[in-house]
């Protein structure tokens, strides 16, 4: 069975990012893979509409209903462009066919960006494991996909598609739902500086041996996540938070795969965030504090009785009477109106995700050099963090809308300093203010 | 490449380090040329460059999305009519007659040439449309000679003229203001349509308009005739 799906609700989460959407402000993430060979367009692109085919979610154009967004099947052919000096640059969703996402090229990397409310990066991954065995098989390379690929000619698993908030969904009342702690009431410290013009970012990318990264964290009895989110902490605190006059909470979101936890296969959205806080008052935070604070919101927000309460607690504001019979224009109003209020005063400091250990088939090694995962920054929220690990490698991408460079460096020497052998890439895009 | 103060290898052409921009040292492990085939030898080496060469960029009209067009144009002659309506007294429906066109106009343009909306809501914004030019076509039958006559054509004059302006000014034209001029000139042909009809008085403001409208449609037809037929076909190919 191909794709038969003519239309999909967003899912739960996905509904909010078409909301908030702003010509300067979408929710995009990239995931980047490099290989060992010039990229042939021609094959890639054919090899996109083949890969398309499989996967109904991400063949589709966002349209607006009556009281929300939804997802049309495109039947439309899919182009590929060369890769944008601008990374993950705003998307005009009347061009690329009507598709919501961005797959271009440059010299041996091909890259996804990709609108949010189509899917998160485990998904992505999905996608884009497919289209390498496809797009490396059209080049007369056949690769043993060992069980873990999703492949052209299986059948698609409505399950694939479903939106699994809505499947783990426990009836809640009004009174039950956990909306503080979902919207943040805290006052959060806001990274400052001069921002880049015209939609401009900065990429820095470090690239290391995995086993330097554990053998680091284990040293610090903690988790990979614990320690590098910790450390990022500790590096927005070092390089800007300290010298804050107006000390406030430095708060960093942590996204969550919820697959494993509900044995979910989606392709769609399906995270929730946990919401690392420091109050910055003091000179002297030391980088264990950070870790801790890291290590406990992650105990109690993985519990699942409160990965329970927090699903329902969305699925519940999404199915509320008021939300559902105001129509789109309205909804959309008062989620802008919260949005600006938010870019006043945001309810977070950061973004740090880490997508973990990719399980790719073995007869990849050999074609790919590496894989690199940024998500979008914005003028409120201006950097953000993440990274993803493949074979025996680690990509950890920091990417800001600010020109400093000064979390980065410390972040990257630090690691650097305690014997991790790191490899920077960066796009330089400071450099005019710089030199 | 490597940098001595952040004591990381950098794996570029540009000779300073994305972290501290201090100027890199030669790193003679990294220099080893990789190969496509994963030998190393004389074949294709691999780009050291990560990122596509930063463009500079010029500001141009090119992202200006057709609403802006229609509100920029429209909504101050809306305001206008509206308050030389109250100012005048002479009646009190012409300066709804023209917000009704104008929201035909924007709706049109923006659900249906440029839209991301669906068919049910394209249809469902085109009725509204369409009851809305059924009541101001209601009213032109039945009252407001002044409004109907000179008010009505002399504003999308107005519009047209000011929509001709944009295209004249722009170097490179992008769709958007095509499709806009094409309403536009269409619309300005209403009131000669109407009084060819009976249902208006054919004042001299009336003839100018058409031919004004004529001229504007015949000029961006000629000019944009293949954006034009692109943004059709992708219209209906939807």
């Amino acid at each position: 069975m191909i794709n038969d799906v003519q239309w999909l609700r967003l899912d739960n989460s996905g509904k909010l990012f078409p909301m908030l959407k702003y010509k300067d402000n979408q929710n995009i993430f990239r995931i980047s893979v490099q290989l060992n060979e010039l990229i042939n367009p021609e094959i890639l692109e054919e090899s996109v509409n083949t890969t398309l085919n499989r996967f109904p979610s991400f063949k589709v154009s966002l349209r607006r209903g009556v009281f929300w967004y939804y997802f049309e099947n495109n039947p439309r052919r899919y182009n590929i462009v060369k890769e944008d000096d601008i990374i993950m640059r705003s998307m005009n969703m009347s061009s690329n066919n009507g598709f919501p996402f961005r797959i271009s090229y440059h010299e041996n990397r091909m890259n996804f960006e990709i609108y949010h409310c189509v899917a998160d990066g485990s998904g992505l991954l999905e996608f884009i494991k497919s289209l390498l065995i496809i797009y490396l098989a059209a080049l007369g390379h056949n690769i043993d996909t060992d069980g873990i690929v999703k492949m052209i000619d299986e059948p698609v698993d409505s399950k694939e598609y479903e939106d699994s908030f809505i499947t783990n969904y426990k009836k809640m009342r009004i009174r039950d739902m956990s909306i503080s702690k979902m919207t943040g009431m805290t006052s959060v410290y806001r990274v400052g500086g001069e921002t880049f013009n015209d939609d401009g970012k900065g990429v820095v990318t470090g690239t290391c041996p995995t086993k330097d990264v554990i053998t680091l964290a284990k040293s610090n009895g903690c988790t990979v996540t614990e320690y590098l989110c910790g450390l990022y902490m500790y590096s927005i605190y070092m390089a800007k938070g300290r010298h804050e006059t107006n000390p406030a909470n430095l708060v960093v979101f942590i996204p969550m795969n919820l697959r494993k936890i509900y044995n979910s296969v989606t392709l769609r959205n399906f995270s929730l965030f946990s919401r690392a806080t420091m109050p910055l008052n003091r000179q002297d935070i030391t980088l264990k504090e950070f870790i801790n604070s890291v290590k406990i919101v992650l105990k109690e927000e993985l519990e699942v009785s409160e990965i329970n309460k927090n699903i329902s607690t969305a699925v519940r504001a999404e199915k509320l009477i008021a939300m559902r019979v105001l129509p789109l224009f309205a909804k959309k109003m008062i989620f802008k109106i919260t949005n600006f209020s938010n870019g006043i005063k945001p309810t977070k400091t950061s973004t740090f995700s880490n997508i973990g250990y990719i399980n790719l088939p073995d007869g990849l090694r050999e074609h790919i050099s590496g894989i690199n995962f940024n998500i979008r920054t914005s003028k409120s929220i201006p950097i953000s963090m993440s990274m993803l690990s493949a074979f025996d490698k680690m990509s950890m991408s920091i990417t800001r809308t600010i020109v400093d460079t000064d979390i980065d460096q410390f972040y990257f020497s630090y690691l650097a300093n305690n014997g991790v052998d790191l490899t920077m890439t960066s796009n330089y895009w400071e450099v005019d203010h710089v030199l | 490449m490597y940098c001595e103060k952040c004591k990381v290898s950098v794996k570029s052409d540009f000779p300073i380090c994305p972290l501290c921009h201090a100027t890199l040292v030669a790193d003679e492990v990294l220099n080893t040329s990789v190969t496509t085939d994963g030998t190393q030898g004389k074949t294709t080496a691999l780009p050291t460059i990560e990122y596509p060469k930063r463009i500079k960029r010029v500001k141009t009209m090119d992202n200006i999305p057709i609403t802006s067009v229609f509100l920029l144009v429209f909504l101050p002659l809306f305001i206008m009519s509206l308050v030389l309506d109250i100012v005048m007294f002479t009646n009190p429906t012409w300066s709804l007659i023209i917000g009704a066109v104008i929201f035909i106009s924007y709706v049109t343009a923006r659900n249906t040439f440029l839209s991301d909306c669906g068919y049910g809501m394209r249809i469902a914004y085109q009725l509204l449309g369409f009851i809305l030019l059924s009541y101001s076509i209601q009213t032109l039958v039945t009252d407001v000679e002044f409004a109907s006559s000179i008010a009505l054509p002399a504003l999308i004059t107005i519009a047209l003229t000011v929509n001709s302006i944009f295209l004249i000014i722009k170097h490179s034209y992008n769709a958007s203001l095509y499709v806009s001029s094409t309403l536009f000139s269409l619309l300005s042909l209403l009131p000669l349509i109407l009084a060819l009809c009976n249902v208006m008085y054919a004042s001299v403001m009336v003839i100018v308009t058409a031919v004004v409208g004529v001229i504007a449609l015949i000029v961006t037809i000629a000019f944009g005739r293949r954006k034009l037929w692109s943004i059709f076909k992708m219209t209906f190919n939807n």
